[in-house]
C-alpha cells in the first residue's frame, strides 16, 4: 500500500490533502477564512515552500470561494527548500508522453533545472484543474497557454521575492536552471531558498506575464526520456491493474455476450461454492452501455479464483433487448444500397450533375472497412473503495473528468463524495474515453465492504468494447478537361444508435469535409440501426475514412493522367469558399498541407524509377489539428507477400515539445496503422463478437514490423497540437496506393489479409 | 472365336467374383483372429458382453448409461453447441453432407415412438422406423455386433432423457448417393448383420476388448481405411485413414507407423485420459472420443482394449517412425533451420512460448510436441487442424487448452507453420500449400 | 504451502497448485511488475524467468515451478544483462504506454543470456511472442543491440 501511494497509484498525500480541502469548500458559503484554513492546515501538514496553482494557494481559494464561481487552477507547482520542483500533470498518461511534455512546458517558462523536476500525477478535480481528458490529441493544445502561464507566474513571484530581499529592480534579475541571479550585485539564490518568501508575494496579473519566444526556448524541442521510464523498466507499480490495498478483494463482472441482454438468473449456489469465491450477485445496472449494463459480479480472494468461477458461470440471459447485429449482413446490404444515392444530400456544393455531364473522365469506386476493437494491452480495470460515504477510486482512464459525474450518478452521491486517483494507463487508443468499467467497479464496491479491484478478462475486453464502426463509401468523381478534380460525390453508408444521428465515431469527419476541395461536391449518407456500442478509436473517423478518400483520390489522379503529388497539391489549393471551416478555431491550412506533401515526396524520392513489382504510394490527411503526409515504398511478390521497404511520415503539428516522444508517436501511430490495415477486424454474429483474444486478432508482431520509419517535422510558427493521432490516418491509403503502383491491383477493402495480402519477413 | 470370347467372359466373371469376394471378406473386422468362434451362450470364458462385473447388479438405465458412453453415441448425435443427443452433427463426405438425427425420446422428431424391434433394426441393420435405410455414417456395420440386451439398455437410458424437439436437417447428397434404396444392395455386401461371437482361441480379456472396440467403440470407422464402396476395408484393419479432415492414426502393432513401440501403460493412459507423456495428447475427434467415451470406461475394460489392440496384425503405412528426441534449443539449429522462414517467424510469434524451440514445453506436458505423432505425420493434417481449431478439452485432470488460430491466421500462414513444425519436430517436413489448408478447413467445418 | 525462490529470496505461498504463477506473483506476493494481458500465451506481458528460461507465467501452474529459481522484472535488474537491458530501454526511450515493457525486457534479457550479440533474426526469434500495442518495435530492436554492447 505504502509503496503504491508514494509510487503513483495516488499522487502524494500532501496533494490529496490539498485536494480534499478544495473539495470541501462549498462554493456558496465559503469564505476567506475557509480558504486560509486550508492553507494553514496544509502548512501544518508539514508542507513547505511555494505551492502554486494559477494563483497562490491561499488567496486562490479565497478568490475562488468569494467569487463563488469555478476558477480553474491549472497544474500545481511545488518548490521545496531543497530545490526540488514537483509538477503535477493533470491529464492521464496513456503512452502519448503527456506527463513528460507538460513538465517540459512548465519548466521552460519557469526556467527550472529539468534534472530537479519531479513529475506527479494529479488527482481528478475539474473544479481545480479544468479539463483533464486525454483524447483527440487535445491535451497539449488545450493546456499550452495555461501551463506556460503557470510556469511564468511562478517565476515572476520568485523574482519578486528576490527583488524584495535584494532591493533591486526585478527586471535586472535573470533566471536559469532554478537559480535567480542579479549580475550587477553578483548575487544569486536558488528557487528553493526563495520559495517560502515567494509564497507571500502578490499574485502576478496574467496579462503582465511575458511568455518566451521560440528563440528563447532552452527545454522545449529537445529529446526527453519519459519521466516514468525508470519505474516502467523496473516493473514498479504504476498502472491501474497494479493497485493493491490492504484487505482488498477481487471481482470479475460478466455481461451478456450480445449487448443489451439482461440477467434472468444464474447458478448462484454453484458459483458461491467455488474455491476462493466470497460472494456472487447480479446487477441490473443503469442499462446505459457507457455506465453499468446488467451482469453478474463474482467477488473472490484473488483474481484467479474470480476468473475460474467466471468460467463456471451459467447465466440465463433475457435476450429480448439484446443486439442481433451481424457484420456479414451489414456489408451485403451496404453493397446493394451503395448505388442508389439518397434523395436528400447532407451537403451539396456547385452542380455535381453538370460536372459529371461535362467531365473528361468520371470514376466510380466502392470502399469498405470493418469494425475494429481497441485491444489495449492492459485489460479494463478499476479499484474502488466505498468508505465513510465516500467512493474512492483508482482508475486507468482517458477521461476521468467525464467519469466523475457518472460515478456519482451510479453511486448516488454528490461529486464532492468522489475521490478519484489517476493511474498510468496501459494503452488508450480511445477505449478508455468510456468509463463503463469504472462505473461497474463503483456499483460493485457499494455491495462489498472492502476495497475491490474489478478486473476484466481479455475476453471481456474484446467482447465489450466500444468498437470502431465499419463503413462503406460509394464514390463518384469527375476530372475536367484540364485534368483537375471537378466533382466529388460520396454516398456514405454508416450506423446510428439512436435512429437520428450517426453513432459515435460513425460520422464523416469535419477534417475530410475541409480536405476534399472539389468545386462540385455532393454527400449523402444512409444509416443502419446498430445495437453494438461504437466509440472513438485512435483518430476517430479519419482512421478509416482517410483510407477510402485518399485511395479514391489516387484513382482520380490516375484518371487525370497527372502526377499524383501535383494533382493533390492542385486539389487542396482550390478555393471553394463553401468548404472552408466555419469555426475559426479550426487551423486547417492548404499551405501546411502543401508543405508536408512536398517534403514527404522529396524525402521518399518521389518520381524515381522503381524496379518491377515495387511501388511508392503517398497520401495525406488533416487530422486532429495536424497536417500530415505519409509515403510507403514496397514490393509485392507472387504470393501477395508485401515487403515494406520504407515508410516516411512528415508532420506539421507546430513546435515540437519532446522530440524523442514525438518521433515515438509518429512511428508508433504509423506502425499501429500498418498493423490495423493489414490484419485487424472484428466480426459480429447475432450480436456476439467473434474475436475473443489476440489469437484471432493479429496485431503486428516484431518480425513483421518495419526496421525503421522516418519521421520528419515541419515546426511551423503555430501553436503546438497533439501527436497521438495525426500519424495514423494517411498510412493505409499510402499503403494501398503503393500496392497499386507495384501490382496494378487497387485495394478497396480492409483489412488486406482478407484480400490475400500479408507482410513478408 | 466363340471359345475365346467364352474364356474372356469366364475370366472377367472370375475376377469380378473374386474381387467381390475379396471385398466381402474385408467386411469382418475380427477375421484376422481366425474363425474358431462360438455363440455367446456356448462360450466358456465367462460373460464378454454387457457391463463390467462391478455394474452387473446396476439397474437397466445405469447399465445403459455405461454402455452408451462405451458406444460413444453422444459425439455424433450432438451438434456443436446443440442439445446432447438432439442430432444435427454434419458428416462431410466426398459425395455430400449428411446430418445425424435426434435420438432423444421426442415423439415427433426423436425416437420417442421407436419400439424395441425398431431400435434394434436401426442399430443392427441400419433401418429406420419408417423402413428407410440409414447411411453407414451411422456405424451400424459395427453396432451390428452389439447384443440385443446391450442395445436395449442403451435405449432405456435414452428414454430417460428430456425429449428435445429438433427436426432432422436435410441431407445434401448428389445422385446416386441420395438414393437410400441402393443401400439395400450395399448392406448385402457390407453389413455382416450378425452379433458378436467370442473367439475360443483368444483370452476372455481379448474377447472383451474385441467387443468394446468393434461392437461398441467402433474404432474402425475412423481408423480403418475404406474401400471404393466406402465400406471399411479390414484387409488393412486399423492402418489409419483421413476422416473429416483429421487423420486417424495407424493403431496396429507396427513398430514404425503403428503403436507397436508404445508400452501397454502408455496405450492405457492415452485411451483413458487422451494423453500419454512422450506421445502427446489427443485433439479433434480422438479428443472427443477420449472425453465423451473412453474416459468413462472402468480400468478392466481399458486393459481389455489394450490387449485387443496389441493383437492387431502390423500394417506398415506411410507414417514414418516417430522422432522421440527433442529439437535443438536454438532456433538456428535443427532440421527446420532451412525450412520456410515464414513458418519460423510465425512459430516464434504464436507457438514458441508454449511449445519451445525444442518441442518440450516449459509450461505443461500437454504442450510438448516431441514424440507426438501429429508432428511426425508428413501430411500435417492434424497439425493444421489443431492450429486452426485449437484444443479445448475438459478432462478429469482439468482443462487442456490451446487457442484456435483459424480466424486470425491465413491459410498461407497456417501452411507455413505446419510445414515448419513437422520439419522441426517430426521425421519429415510437410509441404502444405494454402489450398491444402483451405480444403482441410472445409472437410472439418461443422 | 509452497516455497518458491523468487528474485533470490525464498517465499512461502499458500495457494492452490494449479494457480498460474502470474497470479501468485501479482495477488499473493505483491510483485505486480509482471502483467496480465491475454491469459493464453499470446501477448508476452507475463514473461518471467524460470530456471533461467523465459516463461509465460500465465501458463505455468505454480505447482509445476518446483525448485527452479524465478526471476521477475523486479529482480532482473540485479543481473548484468537485466541491468544492461533496463539501461538501454531508458536511454532509448522505448516505453510508450509501457504496459508490455516488463515482458519485453524479460524476453530481451533472456536473449542476451543465451546470445550475447544477437542479430536481427535472433531478435525476431526471441521477441516475436511479445506484443506491443503501441508499436515500439523499432526502438525495442535498437535498444537490444545497444544493450549488447553496454558495460555494467
Ligand atoms: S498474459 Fe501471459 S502471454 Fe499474455
Ligand atoms: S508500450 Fe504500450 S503496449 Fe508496448
Amino acid at each position: 500500500m505504502a509503496d503504491i501511494q508514494s509510487n503513483s497509484a495516488r499522487s502524494d498525500a500532501y496533494l490529496s490533502a490539498l485536494m480534499r480541502e478544495v473539495r470541501s469548500i462549498p462554493a456558496a458559503e465559503a469564505s476567506l477564512t475557509v480558504g486560509r484554513r486550508a492553507f494553514f492546515k496544509l502548512a501544518g501538514a508539514g508542507a513547505a515552500g511555494l505551492v502554486l496553482g494559477f494563483h497562490l494557494g491561499d488567496t486562490a481559494f479565497a478568490a475562488e470561494a468569494v467569487g463563488g464561481k469555478d476558477q480553474p487552477m491549472n497544474a500545481f507547482i511545488r518548490i521545496a527548500p531543497d530545490n526540488t520542483i514537483t509538477i503535477y500533470s493533470k491529464c492521464p498518461e496513456i503512452g502519448q508522453g503527456i506527463k513528460t511534455s507538460f513538465g517540459v512546458i512548465i519548466a521552460e517558462e519557469l526556467d527550472a533545472d529539468w534534472n530537479h523536476v519531479v513529475m506527479e500525477q494529479a488527482d481528478i478535480n475539474p473544479k481545480v484543474y479544468g479539463s483533464q481528458g486525454a483524447g483527440g490529441s487535445t491535451s497539449i493544445p488545450r493546456a499550452w497557454d495555461q501551463l506556460r502561464q503557470a510556469g511564468a507566474g511562478a517565476k515572476a513571484m520568485l523574482i519578486a521575492a528576490a527583488a524584495y530581499q535584494w532591493k533591486v529592480d526585478p527586471s535586472q534579475i535573470t533566471a536559469k536552471d532554478s537559480v535567480l541571479t542579479h549580475a550587477a550585485s553578483n548575487r544569486s539564490a536558488t528557487y528553493g531558498s526563495l520559495a517560502v518568501a515567494a509564497a507571500k508575494m502578490p499574485v502576478p496579473d496574467l496579462k503582465s506575464l511575458k511568455l518566451k519566444t521560440r528563440a528563447e526556448y532552452r527545454l522545449i524541442g529537445k529529446r526527453y526520456h519519459g519521466v516514468d521510464d525508470p519505474k516502467v523498466v523496473r516493473g514498479q507499480p504504476l498502472f491501474g491493474i497494479d493497485v493493491q490495498l490492504p484487505g482488498m478483494v477481487y471481482a470479475s463482472y460478466t455481461k451478456c455476450p450480445a449487448a443489451g441482454g439482461k440477467v434472468r438468473s444464474f447458478n448462484v449456489d454453484e458459483i458461491k461454492a467455488q474455491r476462493g469465491v466470497l460472494d456472487a450477485f447480479a446487477l441490473d445496472g443503469t442499462g446505459v452501455l457507457a455506465e453499468v449494463m446488467p451482469g453478474v459480479a463474482i467477488i473472490a480472494k484473488d483474481t484467479w479464483s474470480a476468473f475460474q468461477a467466471k468460467d463456471k458461470l451459467k447465466v440465463d440471459w433475457d435476450l429480448s433487448q439484446a443486439s442481433k447485429d451481424s457484420t456479414s449482413q451489414f456489408s451485403a446490404e451496404a453493397k446493394n444500397l451503395a448505388a442508389n444515392f439518397p434523395a436528400k444530400p447532407d451537403m451539396n456544393v456547385g452542380d455535381v450533375d453538370k460536372s459529371f455531364a461535362d467531365a473528361a473522365k468520371t470514376v466510380d469506386a466502392y470502399y469498405e472497412y470493418p469494425f475494429a476493437a481497441h485491444a489495449p494491452l492492459e485489460p479494463m480495470n478499476t479499484t474502488a473503495h466505498w468508505h465513510d460515504g465516500v467512493m474512492e477510486l483508482w482508475v486507468p482512464t482517458q477521461q476521468p473528468d467525464r467519469g466523475l459525474p457518472l460515478v456519482a450518478k451510479v453511486a448516488g452521491v454528490p461529486q464532492s463524495k468522489i475521490v478519484m486517483h489517476q493511474t498510468r494507463v496501459g494503452g488508450g487508443f480511445g477505449r478508455r474515453l468510456v468509463n463503463d468499467y469504472t462505473c461497474e467497479a463503483t456499483a460493485i464496491a457499494q455491495k462489498v465492504n472492502a476495497p475491490v479491484k474489478l478486473q476484466w478478462t481479455r475476453e471481456d475486453d474484446f467482447g465489450h468494447d466500444f468498437y470502431r464502426p465499419a463503413g462503406y463509401h460509394q464514390f463518384k468523381g469527375a476530372i475536367d478537361k484540364d485534368g483537375r478534380l471537378d466533382a466529388w460525390q460520396e454516398h456514405f453508408i454508416t450506423f446510428t444508435a439512436d435512429g437520428k444521428k450517426e453513432a459515435t465515431g460513425a460520422n464523416l469527419t469535419d477534417n475530410l469535409k475541409y480536405s476534399i476541395k472539389a468545386p462540385n461536391l455532393r454527400r449523402a449518407k444512409t444509416m443502419f440501426p446498430l445495437r453494438i456500442p461504437t466509440g472513438a478509436w485512435r483518430a476517430p473517423g479519419d482512421n478509416a475514412q482517410v483510407f477510402a478518400a485518399q485511395s479514391f483520390m489516387h484513382e482520380l489522379s490516375l484518371a487525370s493522367g497527372r502526377d499524383h503529388v501535383e494533382f493533390l497539391i492542385d486539389a487542396v489549393n482550390r478555393d471553394v469558399p463553401a468548404l472552408a471551416p466555419k469555426d475559426r478555431s479550426v487551423n486547417f491550412s492548404p499551405k501546411r498541407v502543401t508543405d508536408v506533401i512536398k517534403m514527404c515526396a522529396e524525402k521518399a524520392g518521389w518520381g524515381r524509377k522503381l524496379s518491377n513489382g515495387s511501388g511508392l504510394g503517398l497520401a495525406w490527411c488533416y487530422s486532429h489539428a495536424g497536417h500530415v503526409a505519409q509515403a510507403v515504398e514496397l514490393s509485392v511478390d507472387a504470393d501477395k507477400r508485401i515487403k515494406v521497404e520504407r515508410i516516411v511520415v512528415v508532420l506539421d503539428v507546430g513546435p515540437i515539445i519532446d522530440m524523442a516522444g514525438s518521433e515515438a508517436q509518429a512511428q508508433g501511430a504509423s506502425t499501429d496503422a500498418l498493423s490495423t490495415a493489414m490484419g485487424l477486424k472484428v466480426n459480429i454474429e447475432n450480436g456476439r463478437i467473434q474475436e475473443q483474444n489476440y489469437n484471432a486478432y493479429p496485431i503486428l508482431r516484431l518480425p513483421f514490423a518495419p526496421m525503421t520509419i522516418d519521421a520528419y517535422f515541419i515546426q511551423s510558427e503555430n501553436p503546438p497540437t497533439g501527436m497521438g493521432e495525426p500519424a495514423f490516418p494517411a498510412l493505409a491509403a499510402a499503403l494501398g496506393n503503393a500496392i497499386f503502383a507495384a501490382t496494378g491491383e487497387r485495394v478497396r477493402r480492409l483489412p488486406l489479409r482478407d484480400l490475400g495480402y500479408s507482410l513478408a519477413v | 472365336m466363340k471359345k475365346i470370347i467364352g474364356i474372356v467372359v469366364a475370366i472377367i466373371v472370375v475376377v469380378a467374383v473374386g474381387f467381390a469376394g475379396w471385398l466381402f471378406l474385408g467386411r469382418n473386422p475380427m477375421a484376422f483372429a481366425g474363425s474358431s468362434t462360438v455363440a455367446p451362450e456356448d462360450y466358456k470364458g465367462g460373460v464378454i458382453t454387457g457391463v463390467p462385473a462391478q455394474l452387473a447388479s446396476a439397474d437397466l438405465v445405469k447399465r445403459g448409461e455405461y454402455l452408451i458412453h462405451a458406444a460413444d453415441c453422444q459425439a455424433c448425435h450432438t451438434a456443436p453447441g446443440g442439445a446432447p443427443f438432439a442430432g444435427g452433427f454434419a458428416f462431410k463426405m466426398p459425395f455430400g453432407t449428411i446430418y445425424s438425427t435426434n435420438i432423444t425420446p421426442d415423439k415427433q422428431t426423436g425416437i420417442g415412438n421407436y419400439t424395441d424391434a425398431q431400435f434394434l433394426a436401426a442399430l443392427h441393420k441400419g433401418i429406420r422406423a419408417d423402413g428407410e435405410h440409414l447411411y453407414p455414417a451411422m456405424p451400424y456395420t459395427s453396432y451390428t455386433y452389439m447384443t440385443d440386451g446391450d442395445a436395449l439398455a442403451i435405449k432405456a437410458y435414452l428414454f430417460t432423457l428430456a425429449p428435445v424437439h429438433a427436426p432432422a436437417r436435410q441431407d445434401e447428397l448428389s445422385w446416386p448417393y441420395n438414393q437410400r434404396g441402393l443401400l439395400a444392395l450395399w448392406n448385402v455386401m457390407f453389413n455382416p448383420d450378425e452379433r458378436f461371437h467370442p473367439n475360443t482361441s483368444q483370452s476372455p480379456q481379448w474377447n472383451r476388448g474385441a467387443y468394446l472396440a468393434e461392437a461398441m467403440g467402433h474404432c474402425g470407422e475412423c481408423h480403418t481405411p475404406r474401400n471404393l464402396a466406402y465400406a471399411m476395408d479390414n484387409h488393412s484393419k486399423f492402418a489409419g485413414a483421413l476422416t473429416a479432415g483429421w487423420r486417424a492414426y495407424n493403431i496396429t502393432s507396427d513398430k514404425n507407423s503403428g503403436i507397436g513401440d508404445w508400452s501397454d501403460g502408455d496405450v492405457y493412459l492415452y485411451l483413458s485420459t487422451g494423453h500419454a507423456s512422450g506421445h502427446g495428447g489427443a485433439a479433434g475427434p480422438m479428443g472427443e472420443a477420449a472425453d465423451d467415451s473412453l474416459s468413462y470406461l472402468l480400468p478392466d475394460d481399458v486393459h481389455a482394449l489394450v490387449t485387443y489392440l496389441r493383437s492387431i496384425p502390423a500394417q506398415a503405412s506411410d507414417l514414418p517412425r516417430t522422432v522421440t528426441t527433442p529439437a535443438p534449443a536454438s532456433y538456428k539449429a535443427g532440421p527446420a533451420a532451412n525450412a520456410d522462414i515464414r513458418g519460423e517467424k510465425i512459430f516464434a510469434s504464436a507457438c514458441a512460448s508454449c511449445h519451445d524451440w525444442t518441442g518440450v514445453s516449459p509450461v505443461t506436458g500437454y504442450a510438448t510436441l516431441t514424440g507426438v505423432r501429429a508432428v511426425n505425420d508428413p501430411s500435417a493434417a492434424n497439425v493444421a487442424q489443431t492450429v486452426i481449431h485449437g484444443v479445448n478439452r475438459t478432462t478429469a485432470a482439468g482443462k487442456i487448452f490451446m487457442p484456435a488460430f483459424g480466424e486470425g491466421y491465413s491459410d498461407d500462414d497456417i501452411a507455413a507453420v505446419a510445414n515448419y513444425v513437422t520439419a522441426r519436430f517430426g521425421a519429415k517436413g510437410a509441404h502444405l500449400t494454402d489450398k491444402d489448408v483451405a480444403s482441410l478447413r472445409k472437410q472439418a467445418t461443422q | 504451502m509452497l516455497t518458491l525462490t523468487i528474485n533470490g529470496q525464498s517465499r512461502d505461498v499458500d495457494v492452490p497448485e494449479d494457480m498460474p504463477l502470474l497470479w501468485v506473483l501479482r495477488d499473493h506476493l505483491n510483485l505486480v511488475g509482471t502483467k496480465y494481458g491475454c491469459g493464453i500465451a499470446q501477448c508476452g506481458v507475463c514473461t518471467v524467468h524460470v530456471g533461467g528460461k523465459p516463461v509465460r507465467s500465465c501458463q505455468l501452474a505454480v505447482g509445476d515451478v518446483g525448485t527452479r529459481a524465478v526471476v521477475t522484472i523486479e529482480g532482473v535488474g540485479d543481473t548484468p544483462n537485466g541491468a544492461r537491458v533496463q539501461q538501454a530501454w531508458m536511454e532509448g526511450s522505448v516505453p510508450q504506454c509501457g504496459y508490455c515493457q516488463a515482458g519485453q525486457i524479460m524476453s530481451a534479457t533472456a536473449l542476451l543470456d543465451s546470445t550475447p550479440y544477437p542479430d536481427d533474426s535472433d531478435i525476431d526469434a526471441a521477441m516475436a511472442g511479445n506484443l506491443c500495442r503501441c508499436g515500439t518495435y523499432i526502438r525495442i530492436r535498437r535498444a537490444i543491440k545497444n544493450a549488447a554492447t553496454k558495460s555494467v
